[in-house]
């Protein structure tokens, strides 16, 4: 009984991996700007998934569960590789591995229009134009009201805008 | 000087190239997940959700006002479709309903889980009021005298006085009572806000389509979607416009507004012959005796006053001290219903090394208690096991999670 539990919940993960893996190394990946720091990250959240007491198939939840937890595994990285921390600029010079020289470049264009949101407004930009998510599934995610969400982003987009615009 | 646009920003802000994972990473997972030790949960014994289920066939059983059977006579107007649906039925000998839910197959009837395969589900409704549910893993039926609730494979199950045992079929109670479903449905959608009925017709067929919101307390949402209750969901029935048969129904969950089917008729055969050997319990099941004669027998013998008066956490603390030693009388208080002999090779000598945070959720009515232990072999597991005051004895009991 017991073995068929875990291999009962062994496929459900595998199939949770097959689905969610792309999607959540993207999002690691757009927060720590190597592959692998960011599949480390989604690996970690995999097995403590695994481990928790979650229940695999709650579907509506899952998703969120793995991108709050893939969030505050990216916050954790940062701080605690305060050593490596380097500016947008610098972060050029660091080799990419040349498989991910396209998704790297993504990362520092990205990451220094970013630069210049403060951490809140520039992860909902994150959450918002990277992975497409609604507001109210972005206020579920940052534990925060829908409306704080929306104002925002709302500022952040504004603030870019007007920087673009000043610099054209 | 072109202006950027919101869009035009958002676009900006987008990669624009394909992420991918490593080819190995899925398997990489996966390997570490299998080296993990894990013990998992245990077959969710006794069901947390009878509670629910008993209260929801209460509110159906309350809704309803003309309660017809198999074989009784109905007492209103033909020309009305109620009455039709209910005279059908009462003229029948019995039915049986077959259907597919997703579901794991030894787990509570109510028990939905949207990624799962469809399990064939068999309702077995006789005119003398007898009926059965077989669920592959998990049986009930109700044999004349009392009902009974079985796990083929583990080969255990529970013996219920007949009054008592009615809530074991949970959510699909109301199978049990088919001629007055439309004529339930429309009553429940005009006395909850949360629940829409729209009617539709053609020439020969009603159809009722129910949306109907996830009830129950979800500041925890632990319990959300693992119940056609306790889940957003679509709700299509189909009625001959004839007899007022119920031809078909199924039920999508919505997860984020998509459906997501949980439940489809595969068939309904009225006038049905359902075989008496049907109705034959399996001989090698070990039964526990859940009859109020023996609880009250146990109250009389058993410690049951150590488990009243005290908080949950602390119920699970005292489970858990006796199963150091396994104190078997403590344990047939706290863990009644379940087989503890079957019980005793995993948890003997198991301690309980955090407790704390109980929590209700959803519709049930007891509480869940986060619980870390460690087993006699060292390794440890989270649980969030289910206490509920049990009306019979007045104490607290392991309701499931275990």
């Amino acid at each position: 009984m017991q073995q068929d539990f875990k291999q009962s919940r062994l496929k459900d993960l595998e199939k949770i991996i097959g689905k969610e893996q792309d999607r959540l190394f993207r999002f690691a990946y757009m927060r720590v700007g190597n592959r692998e720091d960011a599949e480390d990250i989604v690996q970690d959240v995999f097995l403590k998934l695994f481990a928790s007491d979650e229940n695999l198939h709650h579907v509506r939840n899952l998703e969120h569960y793995l991108l709050r937890s893939i969030s505050n595994c990216c916050l954790d990285y940062h701080r605690k590789k305060t050593f490596d921390i380097v500016s947008i600029d610098e972060a050029g010079q660091v080799a990419a591995e040349t498989e991910d020289q396209q998704i790297h470049d993504e990362y520092l264009r990205i990451n220094k229009i970013l630069a210049t949101l403060s951490d809140e407004q520039a992860e909902i930009v994150r959450l918002k134009c990277y992975d497409g998510l609604k507001f109210r599934e972005i206020a579920k995610i940052l534990e925060i009201p829908e409306a704080t969400a929306k104002s925002r982003y709302r500022y952040a987009i504004a603030h870019l805008q007007q920087n673009i615009n000043e610099n054209l | 000087m072109k202006k950027n646009s919101k869009s035009e920003m958002e676009n900006t802000l987008t990669p624009n190239c394909e992420f991918h994972a490593s080819n190995n990473l899925k398997e990489k997972v996966l390997q570490a997940a299998e080296q993990k030790v894990i013990s998992g949960k245990t077959i969710r014994l006794k069901s947390w959700k009878t509670a629910l289920a008993t209260c929801a066939a209460t509110a159906a059983v309350v809704a309803i006002v003309l309660l017809i059977k198999p074989g009784m006579t109905p007492l209103y107007a033909e020309n009305d479709v109620f009455a039709r649906a209910a005279q059908f039925i009462s003229k029948v000998s019995g039915y049986t309903i077959t259907f597919d839910a997703r579901t794991l197959p030894n787990d509570n009837f109510s028990y939905i889980d949207a990624s799962k395969a469809f399990v064939e589900h068999k309702m077995s409704v006789c005119a003398d009021g007898r009926w059965q549910l077989d669920k592959g893993g998990r049986m009930a039926e109700f044999d004349g005298e009392n009902v009974w609730v079985w796990f083929p494979e583990q080969e255990w199950g529970w013996k219920m006085d007949a009054t008592k045992g009615s809530g074991v079929l949970e959510q699909y109670e109301l199978l049990r009572h088919i001629g007055d479903m439309m004529q339930w449905l429309e009553k429940y959608a005009h006395s909850h806000q949360d629940f829409t009925c729209r009617k539709s017709e053609t020439d020969s067929e009603i159809t009722l389509s129910i949306k109907a919101a996830a009830q129950g307390d979800f500041q925890n949402d632990y319990t959300k979607n693992s119940s056609i209750l306790e889940s957003d969901t679509r709700q299509t029935y189909t009625f001959s416009k004839a007899d007022g048969r119920l031809l078909s129904f199924k039920i999508d969950v919505l997860f984020l507004g998509i459906p997501r089917s949980i439940l489809k008729v595969q068939e309904i055969n009225y006038d049905a012959s359902i075989p008496e050997s049907d109705f034959i319990l399996p001989a090698s099941i070990e039964w526990i005796d859940e009859t109020a004669e023996h609880i009250a027998e146990m109250a009389e013998t058993l410690p049951i006053d150590q488990f009243t008066g005290i908080t949950a956490e602390k119920a699970a603390e005292k489970m858990f001290e006796a199963m150091k030693t396994w104190d078997e009388a403590s344990l047939k208080v706290i863990m009644k219903g379940y087989p503890l002999s079957k019980m005793q090779e995993k948890y003997k000598g198991c301690t309980l090394t955090e407790c704390g945070g109980a929590f209700k959720s959803g519709l049930y009515d007891g509480v869940f208690v986060p619980c870390t232990i460690k087993f006699a072999d060292g390794s440890t597991q989270k649980l969030k096991i289910a206490f509920k005051i049990d009306k019979a004895l007045g104490t607290w009991c392991a309701d499931g999670g275990m």
